[in-house]
């Protein structure tokens, strides 16, 4: 792609005479710098797992936030650029109380996928002038959006920074994410328990991460339909580790 | 009519009440004039008085300094009545079909009812305009949530959503009465009540519009058994249905804006029953 770079790559709001938006394809490229995520659904709910990198011993792990509650059946893992995860969750958080207050119910996880997308996709929006409202490139981050609904059951979807999102049984993004994604094509069955899922989500982590898993590390969270969103205590991901 | 209290520094003088001096019906060139009905009481209206000076215009446009008042009244009343009554499995939702202003009859065959989803009805009376511009509104509210979320919305939603589209016109409101009725999640009869600026609270039943006052009563004994001894008992969709009948020929009975004829609908999980009973046409 870089033989065709040009002149073509500084706005967002221009095409290349290919037809590429150079800005939203480099935002796509930052996802991959980013530490690997994973999810995977399955029948009884969606398990979300996240690397975390801890570059230095006085680094406070907790501190370190990759996957996000967005309302109580919803919760987001991210890779990229985190700082601009906060801004899509944020919103995300909006929409979803929104629809709590306009509908006296939960919102489903494709009509917030679709929120969150309208707002990653509105990039070179924004008046010529105005600071506080111009966006002026894409969001350099990738989601997995696990949630449960009375719609469709469990679901996932992953959103990047084009605006496009997809539904997925299982997915990986971030540097990992290839050797991630294999592994999952190859172990992933429509009949895993959560707990298998959990499992296959940490085993997958194992394999990509370049330090040595531990429960300071990774991020443990599921979705399910009776406890909705939950983000694994630390002596539940030593549970999970144990095992594999 | 009400008159209004006069400002401390005017004179007292008797105030125009209706009907109107015969002074005010004669014109200053001497033409036989009809009384026009005001909702305002004329002495606020238009101090410039009918019996000061004859010959001079009662409205000066502006052109000398004596102030006076246009009032700007926007709404009407349609009259007519609703009525809602919930079951363990149904909903049975009714209104009359006449359609009125004042003492004439605009309309004997106007629908109150408005299926919003095939599990909810909406019935509204009040000013017509009004309640033909809400029942838009929601259509395309409705219509977005069913391609945003590819569902129709249950009538918990439906009643949270005319909620918030009530308040949002908290200063100027739509003059609806509004009564929701469907069934829920879990196939039980729902019935919502409001008030014109989006309170809402589910109920058993619930009657609005001009014969409300005369429903009310009659459905507390007979629906919801007040102040009565005897057991009560679980009634049916046909049963309510002919209940239903009961109240609106009672309420056309006393009410001028309540009759012609009776639009009921039965809402179950299998979808919505409609049919009609004749009401007084005086």
């Amino acid at each position: 792609m870089y033989l065709t770079r040009s002149e073509y790559d500084r706005g967002v709001s221009t095409f290349s005479p290919e037809g590429r938006l150079f800005q939203v394809e480099y935002a796509i490229e930052a996802i991959k710098l980013g530490s690997t995520a994973i999810g995977i659904t399955c029948p009884s709910g969606v398990v979300l797992a996240v690397e975390k990198r801890l570059s230095s011993k006085l680094l406070v792990g907790e501190s370190v936030e990759k996957i996000m509650e967005v309302d109580s059946h919803i919760g987001a893992a991210m890779s990229g650029l985190v700082a601009d995860a906060r801004t899509l969750v944020d919103h995300a958080r909006v929409e979803a109380q929104n629809h709590r207050f306009t509908y006296d119910e939960a919102i489903g996880v494709e009509a917030l996928t679709q929120g969150v997308c309208d707002l990653a996709l509105s990039f070179g929006e924004g008046d010529e002038g105005d600071k506080k409202k111009r966006m002026s490139r894409p969001f350099g981050v990738a989601l997995l959006l696990a949630g449960w609904d009375d719609l469709a059951g469990p679901q996932l979807f992953f959103s990047d920074p084009s605006g496009t999102f997809v539904k997925y049984k299982a997915k990986a993004i971030g540097a990992g994410s290839e050797g991630a994604q294999s592994n999952l094509s190859e172990s992933y069955s429509s009949t895993l328990t959560l707990q298998e899922a959990e499992d296959l989500a940490l085993s997958t982590l194992k394999q990509v991460m370049e330090e040595k898993i531990n429960v300071d590390n990774v991020e443990l969270a599921t979705v399910t339909k009776d406890s909705g969103f939950k983000i694994k205590k630390k002596e539940e991901v030593k549970a999970v580790l144990e095992r594999l | 009519m009400t008159s209004l209290p006069l400002p401390p520094h005017s004179s007292p003088r008797p105030l125009l009440t209706s009907p109107l001096p015969r002074s005010a019906l004669t014109h200053a060139n001497g033409i036989q004039r009809l009384p026009i009905h005001h909702s305002e009481p004329h002495s606020m209206a238009v101090p410039a008085s009918f019996d000061q000076q004859p010959g001079a215009d009662s409205i000066d446009h502006g052109v000398t300094e004596a102030p006076y008042e246009r009032r700007f009244s926007p709404y009407d009343f349609n009259g007519g009545t609703t009525l809602a009554i919930s079951g363990p499995d149904f909903a049975v939702v009714a209104g009359d079909t006449r359609m009125s202003t004042g003492y004439e009859i605009l309309s004997r065959d106007v629908s109150k009812l408005h299926p919003l989803t095939d599990h909810c009805v909406l019935a509204s009376a009040g000013c017509k305009t009004d309640v033909d511009q809400l029942r838009s509104v929601l259509d395309i509210r409705s219509d977005m949530y069913r391609h945003n979320h590819q569902k129709d919305m249950k009538v918990t939603s439906v009643a949270q959503m005319l909620g918030n589209t009530l308040y949002g016109r908290r200063f100027f409101p739509y003059y609806s009465f509004n009564v929701l009725a469907g069934v829920d999640a879990e196939g039980k009869g729902a019935v919502y009540s409001y008030d014109a600026i989006g309170s809402f609270e589910r109920t058993h039943f619930s009657a609005s519009g001009s014969g409300q006052s005369f429903v009310v009563p009659l459905l507390d004994n007979v629906i919801v058994h007040k102040n009565r001894q005897d057991e009560k008992r679980e009634l049916g969709a046909e049963e309510v249905v002919e209940i239903v009948k009961d109240a609106f020929v009672t309420a056309g009975e006393r009410d001028i804006y309540t009759g012609d004829k009776l639009e009921i609908m039965v809402i179950t999980k299998d979808g919505i029953q409609k049919s009609t009973f004749p009401l007084k046409a005086d």
